[in-house]
């Protein structure tokens, strides 16, 4: 089952519909409800190397639907320390959670100073509204 | 007439009718191999290749009779396959298969949950059980050409 909409709002988000939950010097990140629906159901995650670098508003990895492919974008840089092996193997995991189980990889920040350049739920809502 | 559309609508779907679009009938029809004109048929392709030499009565004339006789005669350069991904990846109209082959149909398997599809390969790498490596998007994935149809509900 799809999840209903929600944007939590102890995460960081990005315009390109990607959100981080920073924990000290660590984020876990993700896409948002918004993206996950737009996608539709989510058939294939093609994720980053353990040990990459990821860069701010850069590429990381794609998510696909049947119908589409869509680029994740990173929100924040970062060493890539943990990609969840239970998206790769249910890519759907997103859409029926897309800030919990359906989270995609974890890194250690290399500037936590770009946090700050990030969304907070309110200005992201407004993106939104945009749309 | 036309602003009776949505009440129609609204009256076929409380009628228990779940609606089903493009993408839904497009992974029905790559499952069965059924060609799709404009992706891998088309006015570049002809019959023989294409693996639908069974409709076309050689023995007739018609327009183009001779070029198909042809290629039937001296058997097709390249051919329309099926294929099944054999590593995590969803291939996709235009993709380059490695030795000269071009996919024209792809998508995910919603019956085998893998990536599936067709495409023109040279000849003598399109015989079921042959491996090709696709090109997903500047990554190599391996895929392995099927006896088509892809996918056949039993029964």
């Amino acid at each position: 089952m799809a999840a209903a909409e929600s944007y939590p709002d102890d995460l960081k988000y990005h315009r390109e519909h990607d959100w981080a939950r920073v924990e000290g010097d660590e984020a876990v990140l993700g896409v948002t409800w918004f993206a996950a629906d737009s996608l539709g159901e989510l058939v294939h995650f093609e994720p980053p190397a353990v040990g990459a670098t990821v860069t701010k508003d850069e590429s990381y990895g794609e998510v696909e639907s049947v119908k589409a492919v869509s680029d994740l974008v990173a929100p924040v840089s970062g060493e890539v320390l943990a990609v969840n092996q239970a998206v790769i193997d249910a890519p759907e995991t997103v859409n029926e959670d897309p800030y919990g189980e359906g989270w995609l990889i974890r890194i250690r920040l290399s500037d936590p100073s770009e946090v700050d350049s990030l969304l907070d739920v309110a200005a992201y809502r407004q993106v939104l509204a945009e749309q | 007439m036309a602003e009776d559309a949505v009440a129609l609508w609204d009256a076929v779907l409380a009628r228990g009718i779940v609606p089903c679009g493009l993408g839904a009938r497009d992974t029905l029809r790559l499952e069965v191999c059924y060609p799709l004109h404009g992706n891998d048929i088309g006015p570049d392709t002809d019959p023989i290749s294409a693996g639908l030499g069974w409709t076309c009565a050689l023995d007739k004339e018609f327009t183009g009779v001779e070029m198909l006789r042809q290629v039937k005669e001296q058997g097709p350069a390249r051919r329309l396959v099926a294929f099944v991904m054999e590593e995590r990846a969803i291939p996709r109209h235009g993709m380059p298969i490695a030795g000269g082959g071009e996919v024209t149909s792809g998508s995910h398997s919603p019956m085998l949950d893998v990536g599936i599809g067709m495409g023109y390969v040279p000849a003598a790498q399109a015989a079921p059980g042959t491996g090709l490596t696709i090109d997903v998007r500047g990554k190599p994935r391996a895929a392995r050409v099927v006896k088509k149809p892809i996918y056949k509900r039993e029964g």
